[in-house]
């Protein structure tokens, strides 16, 4: 007889339930530092359809062995889990690739900014030696003979085939590689059962050791540069790496697109949205494990040594901000 | 008239267009670009504002979360980038300066969005040093109490101090710091909290001040004064152009005005041109009205505008339809059915038309249609009916002159040409053009008398009509007759006003007589004889020849056929093959054997044609035939001649050369054997010197009838040349039919021929080649014969010898030599060597002999006995030649350089050399290549140089000597020459054959004979020179004898280039007089 009150109390919490979420998303976001990502904007699906083939298009390298999807690969978090990439001959590019994924929130693209957007970004990896080695006349004259993809073009395009329309057709595709409804947007959307306890507790320590002044926003990171060592004397990161720095890699930051003294060693804040599947980590991917990274960050950005034990909290929590999308969880 | 009215149109045209375009200028720098402009500028400012907003927030540490403020940068990026971009609506449009502010104002936004990014690193970093600084705090209170307060103390003075901005406070926190550390020094675990508080405080504290800066220098940065200054730039454009735009609305109006009093004008001059118009119209319809002709106008649409009375008249079933307006289409098809003919009376174009229109009534208009300058068209017609009746009569009248078959001249009193008809412009080849006007004089030819002509005149003058025949000339220069009849033509009042002259063109008629003469001339007088039958065969005529020829005359041939003629040496077939040709192509020719009267048979050659009649059925056949009996046997003659031996009247080596390849080409269809015998007769020289040709002629032919008994029918014999004789046997059926044949031969020359009454013994030796054992050519097969005869006289005589493996391997032997000679030359495998002679006199080596040495790869050493003869034989001596006397010059030229300046060179050149062309020029260009001097060079010739002593040869050494060059006649004394009959020659020295100096001087004939030569060539001027000297005897001997020059093994052998230097240093050297040792050195 309890059983039977208790089954139907159930029942009525159940139904009382299917009403009350609709209700959860009028409700107002939580307030904090982090913001829900946005949805995927309502982009022309053509032309990112035709940016995902030329995503995976080989002809963009000068030997057709390479595509974006080479170093960004969708399926491992849009990224290649290599220290660097290798390009075209086998070629050691020189820095760690960032992924792929919420690259459109990005403010700047690359460690350095010297992308402002996912169409600049392009530029990059075509013409780099060590990454395609090519340039926008090869490529060009390579698809002009693929009538198919010329036709598509003609569709999209007023102008066609170009270097321009190409690199819009890749960004827009890229805006399309949003990582939505992981545990933690639910949660900060309203939804008090997506995170467990100790994700909650990660995401406080995540707060009070202050990992959140640089990874915040929607995207967790990915809008302001940080100087790495902000704290800690940025030497005696090199030094523990074990090899020097190297003006003509990318440790200098971004004093190697402005020029300026203040700006050597300032990077462009990582975003930690798929942070725990984009091992290994920095812009030298030097560092191979998330909690030797932590470690790191905190000893040089904050000048604290952090316990194993909150370590592997922040990683619980870090594990709540992977979102999904049919590309990264087919 | 053009120009005003293209002004009337271009000038409101152009002010139109004007109006118009000044019209956009106004309308389009309006309201739209204005309005993009102003939004976006507006949209800057409030962007910037809110940049400035979120990084006070940010600065202020309110606001962490970071993507509003990314959001505002890249708006305002993106606004920016509209700003400088030259294809959006402000860069590049309006002027440089404002172009300038654009780029001033884009540069501070970038300031700004970067001075934004320092801000927000620097506020990430206080707000941490915030966050650890009561956790920090809370560390310290956990394990030391004491201090714990302390801290708190200096924490509460950090925190006034960031709400304060108090550098006191700043002061006071540093201080309360050092002097915590102060106190602390001693105790080690809270030495590292303390180091690590200060730490964290000391860098808060900068990263404050740091933030503090950044946000100060942010605020310094001048973008609203920049922006306001941008802003107030674009409103004075803005102004500017409202004001232009003023100014452009006034001179809109002005022109407006302008237009529209223009129109006015216009308008006023219509009206004026339309009553002059109508003024102009009346009077043209009054003047065409007026007209006899009938008139019809019709404007461009082709609708009648304009007719007069006339007109109706002319055409006076039109009634009512005739009226204004009508098409001239519609017109047209109403008058075409009454017109029975249009004569086209001028070539007809496009647009003018001139016709005569006669209508089925009879009457005939003329009628002009032409084209008007707008493009309709004018008729105009003219009753001509009665004068084309008139005009016709004439006209055939006229045209029965002109078709005349007759020629006619119409001249007048005075004989000068009016008229002449195409006839008589045919006949005499002049045009009517040419000869209006002169006198028929230029007709005639120079055959008639002026007697003649006078004649003609009284006559005419007398009012006779005249009648003859004139030889005249055509305008070509040929000659014709024509038959004349002339008259006097007279007018109404009976005078004669003009002659006329008809005349007929007999020429051709004349020229048939004289055909017709001349044919029969031929026919009499021709040595071929011709014979005519009809149809049927018989005979209807022959010719004198005819009857020179068969011995028959007319009468006793006439009517019978020409079976009479025939002999029997002609098939049936061959008269059947006759006929058919004469059937199908109407002729036939050939040889043919016919019989004479008194019965002889001739040959002949026969034409025979078929003469047709128009229907194509034959008439008559004509025979034309020649007598050939003196020609068959003059071919017969030639042939003998051309084919066998005048002598013996066997074939001669022409026919023989035919005869061996039908036996090859023979024995090789037919696979047999075949065997040449190559007959020389042994000592047949001697007869012929001492009992003289004709003795030796006889003998010959007794041989050829001796030799023709011994052999078959089938077998050939031929005379080869002068005693040598060649045998065929077309088939043998083994070698020993040969040698019997051979044999046989050989017995029957041995016996004894009668000559002059003597018993003659001979000879003979043969060679056999057989086929195709030996050789498979003709040639070949001879060759080899000819070398087995030479083997068998070696043998002795009265032998025959077969041509064998051992003299097969001297022909490839000599074969492979000459191959290897020809590639010698390419591969360089000659050399020359050099022998001193030495100046007996002073002992000095005055010159060398050049020597070719051949090395062969295989071979090794090739003597120059062996291949210089081959080289000879195969022409390649000139190349070898050339080779040589460039080398030696060459050389000669290297010496000189090395200082042997004095040393001359001799080269050898052979008599086929000349043969093959070599002369002066070519050793000319030789020594001009090469730079030598060519009276250091001597050319060594042998005496058969000069057997033939032509003028040629004489000609060509002079030329040589002309060069400069020294002449030396070589092996002296072995040839017949002797030293008078060289005088001819240009000879500077003598060359002693080795073969008087070698017995020298114990052999008592060759002493006295070099004694001789010595004596008379230094009579004659000639140096001499003695080859081949070996030991001191002949030396001594020689020097005796004041022999001038030595060569020989004595002092030097022939050597290399290269040595050459040292053995002449060596046979010069004073140290060395003795020669011997000379040598003995050099070996």
């Amino acid at each position: 007889m309890v059983n039977r009150v208790v089954e139907r109390l159930r029942l009525y919490l159940f139904v009382s339930l299917l009403f009350w979420v609709p209700e959860l998303s009028a409700f107002d976001l939580r307030h904090e530092p982090i913001s829900p990502l946005p949805a995927a904007p309502t982009l022309p699906s053509q032309k990112a359809e035709l940016g995902e083939s030329l995503f995976h298009d080989v002809r963009l390298s000068q030997d057709n062995s390479i595509s974006c999807a080479s170093c960004h690969n969708l399926a491992k978090g849009g990224t290649d889990n290599q220290s660097v990439s290798h390009g075209v001959n086998g070629a050691l590019g020189s820095a760690n690739a960032p992924t792929v994924y919420n690259s459109a929130l990005n403010f700047m693209q690359f460690w350095d900014g010297r992308a402002l957007n996912l169409r600049e970004q392009a530029n990059g990896p075509v013409h780099n030696p060590v990454e395609m080695n090519s340039n926008w006349p090869e490529i060009i004259q390579k698809l002009s003979q693929d009538r198919p993809l010329i036709e598509s073009f003609a569709r999209l395009y007023p102008d066609g085939l170009t270097a321009d329309n190409i690199r819009d057709a890749i960004a827009t595709f890229e805006a399309s590689l949003l990582t939505g409804y992981s545990p933690f947007d639910r949660w900060l959307k309203g939804d008090a059962q997506a995170l467990s306890k100790q994700q909650l507790q990660g995401y406080r320590l995540f707060k009070s050791y202050g990992c959140i002044s640089c990874h915040q926003g929607a995207n967790v990171g990915g809008n302001m540069f940080a100087y790495l060592g902000t704290v800690n004397n940025v030497q005696s990161y090199f030094q523990q790496r074990g090899t020097p720095i190297n003006i003509n890699t990318p440790d200098y930051g971004r004093y190697n697109v402005t020029g300026e003294l203040e700006d050597k060693y300032l990077f462009k804040v990582p975003s930690l949205r798929l942070a725990v599947k984009t091992a290994p980590y920095f812009h030298d991917g030097s560092v191979s494990t998330l909690q030797e990274a932590i470690r790191l960050m905190a000893r040089y950005q904050l000048g604290r040594e952090i316990p194993d034990n909150h370590t592997e909290a922040i990683i619980i929590f870090l594990n709540s901000l992977v979102g999904e999308h049919p590309r990264l969880t087919p | 008239m053009k120009s005003p009215r293209l002004s009337v149109f271009l000038v409101p045209l152009l002010a139109i267009s004007f109006v118009i375009s000044l019209f956009f200028v106004i309308y389009d720098s309006d309201l739209h670009l204005n309005k993009q402009r102003a939004n976006l500028l507006l949209d800057l400012q409030k962007l910037d504002g809110g940049l400035d907003r979120e990084i006070l927030l940010i600065s202020s540490l309110q606001q962490q979360n970071y993507d509003p403020v990314t959001q505002a940068t890249a708006e305002i990026r993106a606004l920016k980038g509209q700003l400088i971009d030259r294809h959006a609506s402000f860069y590049g449009q309006l002027n440089p300066a404002f172009d300038l502010k654009l780029s001033a104002y884009a540069s501070i936004i970038e300031d700004k969005i970067t001075q934004a990014e320092r801000v927000k690193t620097a506020a990430a970093i206080v707000r941490n040093g915030l966050n650890y600084l009561p956790q920090i705090i809370d560390d310290l209170h956990r394990i030391d109490h004491h201090n714990s307060d302390q801290v708190l103390m200096i924490a509460n003075q950090l925190y006034r101090h960031y709400i304060f901005h108090s550098t006191l406070d700043a002061d006071d926190v540093s201080q309360a710091i050092e002097q915590l550390k102060a106190d602390n020094s001693t105790n080690p675990d809270q030495h590292f909290f303390i180091r690590n508080l200060n730490l964290h405080i000391q860098g808060n504290l900068k990263a404050q001040q740091a933030l503090s800066q950044l946000h100060e220098d942010y605020l310094q940065i001048p973008s609203a004064k920049t922006f306001s200054q941008l802003h107030q730039a674009y409103r004075f454009h803005r102004a500017q152009e409202i004001k232009q735009g003023e100014h452009y609305s006034t001179l809109l109006l002005a022109i407006c005005s302008l237009l529209l009093l223009w129109l006015g004008f216009l308008f006023r001059k219509l009206a004026i041109s339309h009553q002059s118009a109508e003024k102009a119209r009346l009077r043209l319809r009054d003047g065409v009205d007026s007209l006899n002709e009938a008139f019809a106008l019709f404007d461009q649409a082709g609708n009648l505008v304009l007719f007069n009375e006339p007109f109706k008249h002319c055409y006076p079933w039109l009634k009512v339809d005739l009226k204004v307006g009508i098409n001239r289409q519609l017109l047209l098809n109403k008058i075409e059915p009454h017109i029975a003919q249009t004569i086209h009376a001028s070539p007809d174009n496009d647009n003018h038309r001139h016709n005569l229109q006669i209508l089925s009534n009879g009457h005939c208009y003329l009628s002009n249609e032409t084209p008007t300058a707008e493009g309709g068209e004018v008729w105009v017609r003219i009753d001509v009916t009665h004068s084309r009746h008139n005009q016709l009569e004439l006209r055939k009248l006229s045209r029965a002159l002109e078709q005349s078959p007759v020629s006619v001249v119409i001249t007048d009193l005075n004989g000068n040409i009016e008229y002449i008809n195409p006839r008589a412009e045919e006949t005499s080849g002049y045009t009517k053009a040419e000869v209006i006007g002169s006198n028929p004089r230029i007709f005639l030819s120079d055959y008639h008398s002026d007697n003649d002509y006078q004649q003609m005149w009284q006559a005419l003058h007398a009012g006779q009509e005249w009648q003859g025949i004139f030889r005249n000339k055509h305008k070509n220069g040929t000659l014709y007759w024509e038959s004349a009849t002339i008259s006097s033509l007279r007018n109404d009042a009976n005078e004669i006003t003009h002659y006329v002259a008809v005349k007929d063109d007999i020429s051709a008629k004349k020229q048939a007589e004289d055909e017709l003469r001349m044919n029969a001339a031929v026919f009499e007088t021709t040595r071929e004889g011709i014979l005519i039958t009809d149809a049927k065969s018989r005979i209807i005529s022959v010719n004198p020849a005819f009857t020179q020829i068969t011995g028959y005359p007319l009468e006793e041939v006439r009517g019978k056929t020409p079976n009479l003629l025939r002999s029997d040496q002609q098939t049936d077939e061959f008269y059947a093959d006759m006929w058919t040709s004469l059937n199908q192509h109407s002729q036939w020719s050939g040889e043919i054997w016919n019989k004479r009267k008194d019965q002889s048979v001739y040959p002949q050659w026969l034409s025979v044609s078929a003469i047709k009649n128009a229907q194509g059925k034959v008439q008559q056949y004509v025979a034309v035939f020649s007598d050939i009996t003196q020609r068959k046997q003059q071919e017969h003659k030639i042939r003998q001649q051309a084919n066998f031996d005048a002598l013996t009247g066997l074939p001669n080596r022409t026919m023989l050369k035919g005869e061996l390849q039908n036996t090859v080409l023979n024995a090789s269809n037919n696979q047999h054997c075949s065997a040449l015998l190559f007959v020389d007769l042994d000592r047949f020289k001697a007869v012929n010197d001492t009992m003289g040709h004709a003795v030796g002629d006889t003998l010959l032919q007794q041989v050829a009838k001796r030799l023709r008994h011994e052999i078959r029918d089938q077998d050939v014999i031929a005379r080869f040349g002068g005693d040598e004789f060649v045998v065929i046997l077309q088939t043998i059926h083994s070698t020993e039919h040969a040698s019997a044949t051979s044999q046989r031969l050989i017995d029957c020359l041995r016996e004894p021929f009668d000559l002059q009454e003597r018993e003659i013994y001979i000879g003979a030796s043969i060679g056999i080649s057989l086929y195709p054992e030996d050789s498979t050519n003709a040639d070949t097969m001879l060759r080899h014969a000819d070398m087995a005869m030479y083997k068998a006289k070696e043998r002795g005589r009265n032998q025959y010898q077969f041509f064998n493996a051992e003299m097969r391997d001297q022909v490839r032997n000599r074969t492979e030599l000459e191959q290897a000679l020809r590639l010698a030359l390419q591969n360089n495998e000659f050399e020359l060597y050099y022998q001193p002679i030495i100046n007996t006199r002073n002992g000095k080596v005055e010159s060398v002999e050049s020597l070719v040495r051949w090395s062969h790869p295989e071979r090794g050493i090739v003597s120059p006995a062996d291949f210089i003869p081959m080289a000879e034989e195969t022409g390649l001596i000139q190349p070898l030649g050339l080779w040589v006397f460039e080398h030696a010059c060459q050389q000669m030229q290297a010496w000189c350089e090395l200082g042997l300046t004095e040393l001359s060179v001799a080269i050898n050149i052979s008599s086929s050399q000349r043969h093959l062309g070599f002369n002066a020029a070519a050793a000319q260009a030789l020594i001009t290549k090469t730079g030598v001097n060519p009276n250091k060079l001597i050319i060594e010739i042998t005496e058969s140089m000069f057997l033939d002593g032509s003028e040629e040869a004489i000609t060509w050494l002079n030329e040589l000597k002309s060069l400069g060059v020294m002449l030396a006649i070589d092996d002296f004394g072995t040839g017949y020459s002797s030293l008078s009959y060289l005088k001819r020659f240009p000879i500077d020295k003598l060359k002693i054959d080795r073969a008087f100096v070698s017995d020298l001087p114990d052999d008592e004939d060759d002493a006295s004979l070099v004694k001789a030569i010595i004596a008379m060539s230094h009579s004659m001027g000639l140096t001499l020179v003695a080859e081949g000297v070996e030991n001191y005897e002949q030396l001594d001997y020689l020097k005796g004898l004041e022999c001038d020059l030595i060569q020989g093994y004595l002092y030097s052998k022939p050597v290399p280039a290269d040595q050459l230097p040292d053995v002449i240093r060596a046979l010069e050297d004073p140290a060395r007089k003795d020669a011997a040792e000379a040598y003995n050195f050099i070996i």
